[in-house]
């Protein structure tokens, strides 16, 4: 909706070129000629109250008062933004709203320390020269302009015919050539204007959104935080999802599979008291297809999520992991933390593919998975004495685990020479940022 | 026997109270949860406790944890663990809290009808039954250490039913051979293994799996 509005915003602004066009010389010299009521309002603010606050400094009150006119240098940006958006259109980023923690010392250093603040009253003090030039160029060419322009009315509406400068009276054909120099010169002028009022307002943009905005790596990080939350977000779901699954699975139709081989269990008790052969092989043959079917259930549940990651943690789920491969694997871990839900499952997978790998292809009789918790970072190695040549390949296990490793920040690194052995190495931020 | 039994399924619960009427013992009181259990323990005093892992508020090992509290607490009190997944790490940490009258099951063996009463029975008298599915876990593990790798398949089964905390003559009836048979392969395991021959079927196990964890 909004972007249709825009549309036909945009298209009207086409077929009213020309008068847009006249209309953002008036309104960028509007920005401009006010630039200095707001720069001899901004000097004077910031003058006052740094002058006051720096003077007091030994005084009681004079951090705080120093604290507030930092604090009021906000106030002058989104002041000074609100009035470039009204005149220029320009919607500069604001800068991030500051968190003030609470308690009067906390909240006075975070005050004084605020950059931003800082950056505004550094703007209010740079404005007054800045806005003395812009009114004088501004209000010096439009009167120019216009007055020589207009030079041939105000001759006309002179009572006694004749305009004079100083001791020179033009007269005859003298008179008209300087009406006409006066009206090119004019139209001169008025048609330059634009041009220096559109130079004047750019660099009054650039100065604002130097001061008063958010710089480019700033605004670059915002998008990555945001990238990275969001990111984060979908990685979590995806894990919740999962863990549901597991546990309607696990309390669901596992529980309701057992009661049913209970019960088939129970019968055929009762049966071979009645001594019903036959039926007591059919239910045998049907207790048995139960238990398979759970013993099914309960794998598939562990590749979706082992419930002992939830219950103990990576070291403990990765060492029933181990338990549970047909090779020696030794596991050692100096993790003593439980991490986020998404950085543990991304972690364990990473290291059952690794292992299912080992199994599959490497040829290995031994592997080695250690657990190093570097603080800000999570490593797992895994190592194998197998012949090597595995890689990253489109499709493969390894490509899928790069996948879902990449989803919660982190890297894999695959060194497997023609021969081997095999090392693997998965690095991964232990809290999401 | 006289049980106590904790599991949130109410179709489980009870199947298992019906199976357990039926070979003559008695649930005095089954619950829904892990967390009124040790009362329930403290007050009916049974000869067994049977409990689920995953159980409400949080469904993750509240059971046993439980299971563990009351081993803490009553150390006489015998506690058979149910699961619908085993972990050897649980095992261990269920035997660690005491030697006597411990059990720990997959939930579908409750479906072997017989086995598991006997299981029952067996743990509520002080003995032990670990499920064969940790015991695979943790003789495959230990394939590699000296004593373990000069045992015969044969040797290596009865194994397994010993750590699994069966008595000589169940290892016989499984394995389809006498008593007798039994004996000898029990024997030559515990000299392999450079255990002391142990008589007390229940300290033979916690002697097996002692050795297989912590060599």
């Amino acid at each position: 909706m909004a972007e249709r509005i825009a549309q036909q915003q945009y298209g009207c602004m086409r077929l009213v070129n020309m008068k847009f066009r006249s209309l953002r010389v008036v309104k960028q010299s509007g920005l401009l000629v006010s630039n200095l009521a707001f720069g001899v309002l901004w000097f004077t603010w910031v003058g006052v109250l740094l002058s006051l606050g720096i003077g007091s400094l030994l005084m009681i009150y004079g951090i705080p008062v120093l604290a507030l006119t930092v604090r009021s240098g906000r106030v002058i940006g989104a002041i000074d933004r609100r009035r470039l958006q009204l005149f220029a259109d320009v919607a500069l980023e604001p800068p991030a709203h500051k968190q003030m923690p609470s308690g009067v010392f906390p909240w006075l250093r975070a005050a004084l320390s605020d950059k931003v603040g800082w950056k505004g009253l550094a703007y209010g003090v740079v404005m007054l020269p800045w806005s003395v030039l812009t009114f004088a160029v501004v209000v010096v060419l439009w009167a120019l302009g216009v007055g020589a322009v207009t030079a041939p009315l105000y001759d006309w509406a002179l009572p006694n015919g004749v305009m004079s400068f100083d001791s020179f009276t033009p007269s005859g054909w003298e008179h008209v050539g300087v009406l006409a120099a006066l009206v090119v010169v004019g139209a001169g002028v008025l048609l330059a204007l634009p041009m220096i009022v559109n130079f004047l307002t750019t660099t009054h943009i650039g100065l604002s959104r130097s001061l008063l905005s958010v710089g480019q790596t700033e605004l670059l990080e915002r998008k990555v935080g945001d990238l990275n939350r969001s990111r984060n977000a979908s990685a979590a779901a995806a894990e919740t999802e999962r863990r549901r699954i597991e546990r309607d699975l696990h309390d669901g139709t596992q529980q309701r599979l057992t009661g049913i081989a209970i019960d088939l269990g129970i019968a055929r008790e009762r049966l071979s008291e009645v001594g019903d052969e036959q039926a007591r092989v059919l239910i045998d043959r049907a207790q048995e297809g139960v238990k398979e079917a759970i013993a099914e259930l309960r794998d598939l549940v562990r590749g979706i999520h082992p419930a002992i990651l939830t219950d103990r943690g990576l070291e403990a789920a990765i060492s029933s992991l181990a338990v549970r491969t047909s090779i020696d694997v030794e596991v050692s871990s100096d993790l003593k933390r439980r991490l986020e839900p998404t950085v543990e499952s991304a972690a364990y997978f990473a290291v059952a593919e690794a292992l299912t790998n080992v199994m599959k292809h490497g040829g290995a009789t031994t592997a080695t998975v250690t657990i190093r918790d570097l603080g800000e970072t999570l490593e797992v190695e895994i190592r194998d004495n197998g012949v090597g040549g595995a890689s990253v390949l489109p499709g493969g296990g390894l490509e899928g685990m790069q996948a879902r490793l990449n989803g919660v920040g982190g890297r894999l690194d695959v060194v497997s020479p023609d021969g081997g052995p095999t090392h693997v190495k998965v690095t991964l931020p232990c809290a999401l940022s | 026997v006289r049980v106590v039994l904790a599991e949130d399924s109410v179709l489980l619960r009870e199947g298992i109270v019906r199976l357990l009427a039926e070979f003559g013992h008695e649930v005095v009181e089954a619950l829904g949860s892990a967390n009124l259990l040790l009362e329930a323990v403290i007050k009916y005093e049974p000869d067994l406790t049977i409990v689920d892992v995953r159980m409400p508020p949080s469904f993750t090992d509240e059971g046993l944890r439980a299971a563990l509290q009351i081993r803490r607490q009553l150390p006489a009190a015998s506690v058979l663990v149910l699961s619908q997944y085993v972990e050897e790490r649980y095992a261990q940490e269920l035997i660690a809290s005491g030697s006597q009258g411990v059990g720990y099951l997959l939930k579908e063996r409750v479906a072997d009808v017989r086995e598991f009463v006997e299981a029952v029975e067996r743990v509520a008298s002080g003995g032990s039954a670990f499920d064969p599915e940790v015991i695979r876990h943790v003789i495959s593990r230990s394939r590699g250490l000296s004593g373990v790798s000069s045992l015969t398949p044969r040797e290596l089964d009865v194994l397994a039913l010993i750590a699994e905390g069966r008595s000589n003559g169940a290892i016989a009836k499984a394995m389809f051979v006498s008593d007798g048979a039994v004996e000898k392969h029990i024997t030559s395991i515990f000299m392999k293994l450079g255990l002391a021959p142990n008589d007390a079927e229940h300290r033979r196990v916690m002697a097996v799996l002692a050795f297989l964890r912590d060599s």
